[in-house]
């Protein structure tokens, strides 16, 4: 019988059905007078569905609905989930699904949405940054491309089902078969997918040791940290699955990726390691002067000060040790350390064993005290 | 007991609904003979749509090309009948469905039924019978309404049954992209 769906399919025009259809895979089979029929191999046989060559056909709703109930039994997803992907042909859809007992209406807390959706915008943004850079730990995920990039994506209504939250990444379609790149934020969401396979193959698989190799395939600590914070209320699954945008050929088919509660704590575990021992270039720090390494009496010698200091995401303070050159080590350090001045110096910051280094300082700058005055 | 039965059927099915089950189980009858499936798509307001279609590979109900849709009517008035036709009265929407422009071609399907609704349906333990006959027509190509008219009457030939021959033969045709 005719589904309550179905004016909704007879609304899309031909063109977002042939678009599905060849970015799911589907080749063109036959040309019609009528009609365009496109086919596709199933292990239960040769499958074929029959788009009308225009809206105007007064049976177009009924042979619409056809071709989504068979799209339908091919994907094995609901028909209404595939009309969903085919209102927005120019997107990728990255849907989150809790489930969990808490989330069986379909409904969740106000605090865990807040929780998903700020997840949400950190996985993208380590993807996107990844893209640009793969490294184990972005130290500010703050690149012009990247930023752009999330403020582009929506969220779309969540689906039914436990609680399903998806994210539209949109895809501009491919015109040609001209053998390029695909644009930037489909290599983000091919990325994305990619990464969340492969982490969860080493947390299925007890290789957690595999979170902590994989920065090429967009493993970085921003993303690991992200996604731990995306684990269902209490038991459950988290189930992220990626539709692509119809105008551009799928990477990997359809993906899904689904994460048991019990795995997340390797997650967060990895993201701090590789935080810590992560270089991050650009740091800058500032603080007191606190001790050398040794008395200021051959000029001509470099020398090692620690820095005492507070850094982003851990708490009280910290020494962070700079090893400076003669000159600045001699007169700056110690003039800064004898008044109580604050200073300040770049580097980058990396963890050795149980201590915090600054690699490749640049200058020292003391800084203005409180009262304006300035020692520098 | 019998008018327990009568009042239990008259509180579940209009006799209009009932004409269309007996229809549907007369085409479904022939559509099974000729090896085909059937799928309803719709209905409401005095008619039924199916379509024939062959077996899809995925199942589920899904039917493969070729396709026929089929608009179904059943009636029990005998003043229908005449020598060379059927004369079926539809409603300016029901018309204009069957006659614009389409992508799977349709037919009306008119069931003549006997006048008493009761014996169109014989069973016995050696067969199953459903009396009298079904005829089609292709509205294609038809022109619209004139006049500010609600309905319009259209003949079905008396030679146009609605046997497994002929819906075989009209199967064969839509897989050659002819005209029916």
């Amino acid at each position: 019988m005719k589904p309550e769906w179905a004016e909704r399919a007879g609304r899309l025009p031909p063109s977002n059905y042939r678009r599905y259809l060849v970015g799911s895979g589907w080749t063109l089979s036959a040309e019609k007078k009528r009609s365009w029929v496109y086919a596709c191999d199933h292990p239960q046989g040769h499958v074929t569905v029959e788009v009308p060559r225009t809206g105007d056909y007064v049976d177009y709703e009924r042979r619409v609905v056809e071709v989504l109930e068979v799209i339908s039994l091919v994907e094995q997803r609901s028909s209404a989930s595939i009309l969903f992907d085919l209102g927005h042909p120019a997107a990728d859809k990255v849907a989150f699904g809790i489930i969990s007992p808490e989330t069986e209406q379909g409904t969740i807390s106000i605090n865990d949405s807040c929780r998903i959706r700020d997840a949400q915008r950190r996985l993208f943004l380590a993807a996107a940054h990844s893209v640009i850079e793969p490294l184990v730990h972005h130290p500010r995920l703050s690149r012009a491309e990247a930023v752009a990039f999330v403020d582009s994506c929506r969220e779309a209504p969540a689906q039914k089902g436990s609680y399903i939250a998806p994210v539209l990444v949109p895809v501009t379609p491919a015109v040609g078969q001209l053998p390029l790149d695909d644009p930037f934020p489909r290599r983000v969401t091919r990325l994305l997918a990619g990464a969340l396979t492969e982490v969860a193959s080493a947390v299925a698989s007890g290789e957690d040791q595999r979170l902590l190799e994989g920065s090429h395939k967009g493993l970085s600590s921003n993303l690991l940290d992200a996604l731990s914070c995306l684990g269902p209320p209490g038991s459950g699954v988290l189930d992220v699955s990626f539709s692509w945008a119809p105008g551009r050929r799928a990477p990997l088919g359809r993906s899904r990726v689904r994460f048991d509660h019990r795995l997340f704590a390797p997650m967060a575990e990895a993201a701090r390691v590789l935080k810590e021992t992560s270089p991050a270039p650009g740091t800058t720090i500032e603080g007191y002067v606190a001790s050398f390494d040794r008395m200021a009496q051959d000029a001509s010698q470099p020398g090692e000060i620690a820095l005492l200091t507070s850094l982003e995401d851990r708490p009280g303070p910290i020494k962070v040790y700079v090893q400076l050159p003669p000159e600045i080590y001699q007169q700056q350090a110690w003039e800064a350390h004898r008044g109580a001045t604050r200073v300040r110096i770049t580097g980058t910051l990396v963890k050795q064993g149980r201590r915090y280094v600054l690699q490749r300082p640049g200058d020292l700058v003391t800084l203005p005290d409180d009262d304006g005055s300035s020692s520098e | 007991m019998r008018r327990v039965i009568i009042e239990l059927r008259a509180r579940s099915v209009t006799p209009q609904q009932q004409r269309e089950e007996v229809c549907k189980a007369y085409v479904s009858a022939v559509v099974a003979r000729c090896g085909f499936k059937l799928g309803t798509w719709s209905q409401d307001d005095d008619c039924l749509d199916v379509t024939v279609g062959a077996a899809g590979v995925l199942g589920g109900g899904m039917l493969a090309s070729p396709k026929l849709d089929l608009q179904l009517k059943a009636s029990t008035t005998q003043e229908r009948e005449h020598p060379e036709h059927i004369a079926w009265s539809l409603k300016r929407k029901h018309y204009d469905s069957l006659r614009q422009r389409r992508l799977t071609p349709i037919l009306l399907v008119g069931l003549m039924l006997p006048e008493v609704l009761e014996d169109a349906v014989v069973h016995t333990a050696d067969e199953l019978i459903v009396r009298r006959c079904a005829y089609w027509l292709s509205l294609d190509g038809m022109g619209p309404i004139e006049g500010n008219v609600g309905s319009t009457t259209v003949q079905l030939p008396r030679s146009n049954v609605f046997s497994p021959d002929a819906l075989s033969a009209l199967m064969a045709k839509i897989s050659r992209e002819e005209q029916l």
